[in-house]
């Protein structure tokens, strides 16, 4: 049953979109914070994240696995350009970015939206 | 997943709270362009500009954004020869705030241009949410 791995792949990879999302924001948001660097998470490997974190007992436990970058690497992004106050963020390629990880993003809850369809018509509901 | 994206909406919230900050004193600059002393011996408006610093969220472990301070340009002023002036010196000069009103022109164009893009961030996360929910819809 090869077909039950695409939900976890396709799980996997809506979050490695939304952490991706994200670090956009941040950039976003510290596109004027002087020295701040442009930041992006690794590309997409499958089986990534599956053994991952740690469980936490209870909930008021800090997991270090379970931030938002997760157990994705965050490394500053190779700049565009450097403003005088030594920042890096670019708002045009942020926007472009974000526009990837909507295009994926939509891609992928189709492809589950399909499957889902297809498990529930072998069903015959 | 939708938490990450929550974190996201809130990160964006903290950069359109620092440019609403940083608007408020643009526009405390330009209203106040032309303040002056009531005294010859008294100082004009002082410009004020902001600083921001990135701050880690502890709990969702997104960077921020945060005003680090707000500053005043003590001590620069520009003279005009006014002698009737209230504020006016022996030589008839009077110290005005150094403002120029361009420059606070084009502050503010990169913070509305600054502020649109975090409005967009925030409804990107939205939508990808509403994209997750409707896989429910089949």
């Amino acid at each position: 049953m090869s077909a039950i791995y695409l939900s976890g792949l396709a799980g996997e990879h809506a979050n490695w979109l939304s952490v991706r999302q994200t670090v956009i924001a941040s950039n976003v948001a510290n596109a004027n914070t002087p020295g701040f660097k442009a930041k992006d998470i690794s590309a997409f490997e499958p089986g990534q994240t599956r053994f991952a974190s740690l469980v936490a007992t209870n909930a008021g436990h800090l997991n270090p696995a379970s931030g938002a970058s997760g157990s994705f690497k965050v490394s500053n992004e190779s700049a565009w350009d450097v403003y005088h106050s030594g920042g890096t963020v670019n708002l045009p390629r942020e926007m472009m970015k974000a526009g990837q990880v909507s295009v994926d993003f939509q891609l992928n809850t189709t492809v589950m939206k399909s499957f889902h369809r297809m498990v529930v018509s072998a069903f015959g509901v | 997943m939708v938490d990450t994206l929550k974190a996201a909406m809130a990160v964006s919230t903290s950069g359109i709270a620092a440019q609403t900050l940083r608007i408020r004193v643009i526009s405390e600059n330009i209203a106040n362009s032309s303040v002056t002393a009531d005294t010859s011996q008294g100082d004009p408006y002082q410009r004020k500009t902001v600083s921001f610093s990135s701050q880690v969220d502890r709990v969702n472990g997104v960077t921020g954004v945060k005003v680090n301070s707000v500053n005043s340009t003590l001590g620069q002023y520009t003279q005009v020869f006014d002698p009737n002036h209230v504020a006016a010196d022996e030589n008839g000069m009077v110290k005005m705030p150094k403002v120029d009103v361009m420059m606070e022109m084009a502050d503010m164009r990169e913070t509305v241009r600054s502020y649109q893009a975090n409005v967009q961030a925030v409804r990107q996360a939205r939508e990808l949410i509403s994209m997750t929910i409707d896989m429910m819809r089949g």
